[in-house]
């Protein structure tokens, strides 16, 4: 069975880490971007099968990076934004920006493993 | 004496030269040291956890039923761990990785965490830190651990609750909470320090987030010693909703500290304790305005009719305003509106049932409205005015109250401006609004002089109200107010050729309008009126038609009189504009001469009525404002710039009670007249005319006309010879820049225009055998009328506008 690709954008590096490790263990390729600038470099030469992004992130924020993807690059890859409690506003953006999904930290990695899946499901 | 410098010793200087240079070196090189260790430490912190992070993950997300290698994989990091754990920096580093994470992970993954955290024995260090004498270790140490939930930890952290470092105790407080349910009882139970609000917050915020939670009953602490733990329970009893403790509660009403009270009021009133009312009326008299507030707020709420008594006499005795009008709130919220507004009301007003005056409020408005022009016309006082609107006022439905409201201040201001009308129309026939730039809005005008439509509008302003009766009689009135300008520019604009008449006033208006109220029946009068001014006017039309006919100047060089007229109306919309765009100081004079010109075509109804009319001067105007010094010296520049106008006026100064002006005045006028007498028309010529002009019935006819413009030919021959010098009147002196552009035949035409039309009125006035007296007191009268007129005139615009724009 052919491994989904997944960008996980994430500046926390620890977090960054775990959530790899256990998106790995999921069963997924996992590309690791510490800022915007990674992802915005990442998504010029490879299209992944869902992204995973922060939202407060260095350079370029998770806004940014749903309207770079969904009109710049009039691509329709699903999102998932991880953002802090508390950030609703930010994640309404997000949704009217084109976001498929949020997950608010603390993160749970099993249930963010489970809305990648079911996201992935859904295309 | 010579004063010599003083002595310098070299080495010492060179000496501290060296110490600060030394010290500043010392300084640089700590600063360096100090923060290649600190980048240093970051840097390996960074190496540590980069090595950790997926050692940790792997613990993590560690299960049971994995292959073979990942468990291979996970004995291997078990025993690689171990190695890093003896390093007590990668110890240091492994905790500060793990309270990070635990932050940002929730669920399995933490318990997960919490489990590592213990099993790779990293609670040892926490409860080292217990041990320490610093109290910021102590704290830091109790923060770990209550973060990282070792439950074990809880026998040695709770013994800190009652620790005199209050850091140390507020965390050891929290941490008491957090790591077992029945932290908060043993808490409560045994802290003997106070509990800030901050403390308590957080306290609760801890409680909160606990799952299963099962709180223990609070009443128990009502009755600790410590106040704020009372204080806290009060607040978690109603946080928690546990309502059986209703008699402590009620007890505590009485405590003697305030927040303690307040709370046991609101707990109160939250849960509905009726026993507590007879407790809460106790306690009232002696407590402090904040707690009766309170106290009469939880009345409100629970209280019933037997307590309307108590808050009475609150009310009767009571001096605090707050207290008193919260009585009052209570007792309408127990009874409903046994108190009513007292203030600011007009007792005055006699109230009528509004049912039995069910009439429409469109009707009631239009009896409002015909009241005011009743009123108007009776001459009633304004007091009268409002209190007809104020009765009204009190049937209006409030549906449209505020609207009513408007339109009926609205209305009354408009009245004030048309009663101001009115008074000068008393004064004057007409009202003289010809300044205004109405050329183009001839055939509006025209459909408005039509009295039938007038007496429709009236009708049907009756009729038609509620929401459209603003616009409507907002539009009758404006209606009004453009037929009085109307009645005087159409028939201008009918009889163009006169437009350059004078100003006339007439003097039985008074007795026109005491008929027009006699009657009841303006409408029709104003017809008649309207009539009998179109057929004078055709006289004086074909008189000054047939005057032009005979003119001097050639014809093909001569412009129609139509073309006159629209130049003076040009001269019109120059002085409109120029009006509009600035402050133009000329603007006064050129406005009153285009006046004077437009007014022309109000030409009067009664010949009989004619006052004598010279002109207006500029001179009259100045004189009124300034002072004896200044006077003396316009009547020097009257002698240099003066006409005929200023003869008229000079006379009227040789009456100044200022002996010095009327001396020089009459000085003047000597040498005005001398200057001017060669180039007026002569005595005999007049008389002739007047003659001529008394021999018939009708002054216009056709005969008589004739020899009128044959002496007035040769009376304007004279007067253009007397303006080849100084080529315009006085008040278009100021003109001659703007009029540069015209050739020396347009000036001389324009010029003509204007002398002729004085001469004409001579002939008219003469007609009519006005001695000299009586023109002098016209004169006065035409003067005082002048004035005022032009300062309304002027404001009209503007008052027009402010009263629209509301």
């Amino acid at each position: 069975m052919v491994k989904k690709n997944l960008l996980l954008a994430e500046d926390d590096e620890l977090l960054a880490s775990l959530l790899d490790y256990r998106l790995q263990k999921g069963g997924y390729n996992v590309h690791l971007a510490k800022d915007g600038r990674d992802v915005k470099e990442y998504l010029k030469t490879a299209t992944p099968d869902i992204i995973v992004s922060d939202i407060m992130m260095p350079y370029f924020s998770g806004i940014e990076l749903i309207d770079y993807v969904r009109n710049q690059l009039n691509s329709k890859i699903p999102i998932i934004i991880i953002s802090s409690a508390g950030n609703e506003e930010n994640v309404l953006s997000a949704f009217e920006l084109g976001a498929n999904d949020f997950i608010s930290k603390p993160v749970s990695p099993s249930e963010l493993l489970v809305r990648v899946g079911r996201e992935l499901n859904k295309k | 004496m010579l004063i010599s410098a003083p002595k310098i010793h070299t080495d010492l200087l060179w000496d501290l030269t060296i110490l600060f240079s030394g010290l500043g070196i010392l300084f640089f090189a700590f600063v360096f040291i100090f923060r290649n260790r600190l980048s240093a430490k970051r840097s390996k912190v960074s190496h540590q956890k980069k090595i950790l992070a997926p050692i940790i993950s792997n613990f993590l997300f560690y299960e049971t039923d994995s292959t073979k290698e990942e468990n291979y994989e996970y004995i291997k990091l078990k025993i690689e761990i171990r190695d890093l754990l003896k390093s007590p920096f990668s110890r240091l580093v492994l905790t500060e990785i793990l309270l990070d994470l635990q932050k940002d992970l929730s669920g399995d993954s933490r318990n997960r965490l919490y489990k590592l955290y213990q099993d790779l024995e990293l609670h040892l260090d926490a409860f080292k830190k217990l041990k320490s004498w610093r109290w910021e270790l102590v704290s830091k140490g109790i923060l770990e651990l209550a973060q990282m939930r070792v439950l074990v930890a809880y026998g040695f952290i709770k013994k800190f609750i009652n620790d005199k470092r209050g850091v140390v105790r507020k965390q050891a407080q929290i941490a008491t909470v957090t790591l077992k349910h029945e932290g908060i009882a043993y808490f409560l139970d045994t802290t003997r320090y106070g509990i800030s609000e901050w403390q308590q917050l957080k306290l609760l915020d801890v409680l909160r987030n606990f799952e299963d939670f099962s709180p223990p009953r609070f009443k128990a602490w009502l009755t600790s010693k410590n106040r704020d733990v009372v204080l806290f329970a009060l607040r978690l009893i109603k946080h928690y909703n546990q309502n059986d403790a209703n008699k402590s509660m009620i007890e505590l009403v009485k405590h003697r500290n305030d927040q303690i009270k307040s709370e046991a009021i609101q707990c109160i009133k939250d849960f509905g304790v009726f026993e507590a009312l007879y407790t809460l009326k106790s306690v009232f008299r002696n407590s402090k305005v904040d707690i009766k507030l309170q106290i009469l707020d939880t009345i409100s709420s629970l209280g019933k009719e037997e307590d309307l008594e108590f808050l009475q006499t609150i009310v009767n005795k009571e001096s605090n305003f707050l207290v008193k009008s919260k009585a009052i709130s209570t007792i309408n919220a127990i009874a409903p509106e046994t108190f009513i507004p007292t203030e600011g009301i007009d007792k005055n007003i006699a109230t009528k049932n509004f049912e039995n005056n069910v009439e429409d409020n469109s009707t009631q408005l239009s009896e409002v409205m015909n009241n005011n022009e009743l009123n108007k016309d009776d001459g009633l006082p304004a007091s009268d005015h409002e209190e007809d609107t104020l009765d009204i006022q009190d049937h209006l439905d409030p549906e449209f109250e505020d609207e009513i409201i408007f339109d009926l201040c609205f209305m009354e201001e408009l009245d004030d401006i048309l009663t101001e009308f009115n008074e000068l129309d008393k004064e004057v026939d007409y009202l003289p609004l010809n300044f205004l730039p109405l050329v183009s809005e001839e055939e509006e005008l025209k459909s408005n002089t039509d009295p039938k439509t007038d007496e429709n509008s009236d009708v049907e302003r009756k009729e038609i109200l509620k929401e459209e009766s603003f616009k409507e009689e907002l539009e009758a009135i404006l209606d009004k107010i453009k037929t009085h300008n109307t009645d005087n520019v159409v028939e201008g604009e009918k009889d163009s050729d006169l437009e350059f008449l004078p100003f006339v006033v007439e003097t039985n208006v008074e007795e026109k309008s005491e008929d027009l109220v006699e009657t009841d029946n303006e409408n029709i009068l104003a017809i008649e009126v309207n009539e009998e001014e179109v057929i004078q006017e055709e006289g004086i039309a074909n008189l000054h038609k047939k005057f032009l006919e005979v003119d001097c100047l050639p014809k093909q060089e001569l412009e129609s009189s139509d073309t006159i007229a629209q130049k003076s109306m040009d001269w019109m919309a120059y002085v409109n504009e120029s009006q509009g765009s600035g402050n133009n100081p000329q603007s006064t004079a050129l406005d009153e001469s285009a006046r004077y010109d437009n007014s022309a075509g109000d030409d009067n109804k009664d010949d009989n009525s004619i006052p004598a009319f010279y002109g207006f001067s500029i001179f009259q105007e100045l004189f009124r404002t300034c002072d004896t010094e200044s006077k003396l010296i316009l009547l020097d520049e009257i002698l240099a710039v003066g006409d005929e106008k200023e003869v008229h006026f000079l006379k009227t100064l040789l009456d100044d009670r200022n002996k010095k002006v009327s001396a020089k005045a009459e000085l003047i006028l000597k040498e005005l007249q001398n200057l001017l007498t060669p180039e007026m028309p002569d005595e005999t010529t007049m008389e002739q005319i007047t003659t001529n002009a008394q021999g018939v019935e009708n002054p216009y006819s056709n005969e008589e006309e004739v020899n009128v413009i044959s002496s007035l030919n040769k009376s304007s021959e004279g007067f253009t010879d007397i303006k080849e010098e100084n080529m315009m009147p006085l008040e278009y002196c100021f003109l001659d820049d703007s009029t540069s552009e015209h050739d020396n035949y347009q000036k001389h035409l324009f010029e003509l225009d204007f002398e002729l039309m004085d001469t004409a009125l001579e002939v008219i006035k003469t007609g009519l055998q006005l001695d000299e007296t009586e023109k002098e007191e016209n004169d006065k009268e035409e003067d005082i009328i002048f004035g005022s007129l032009l300062r309304n005139l002027i404001l009209l615009p503007k008052k027009l506008k402010e009263k629209f724009n509301g």
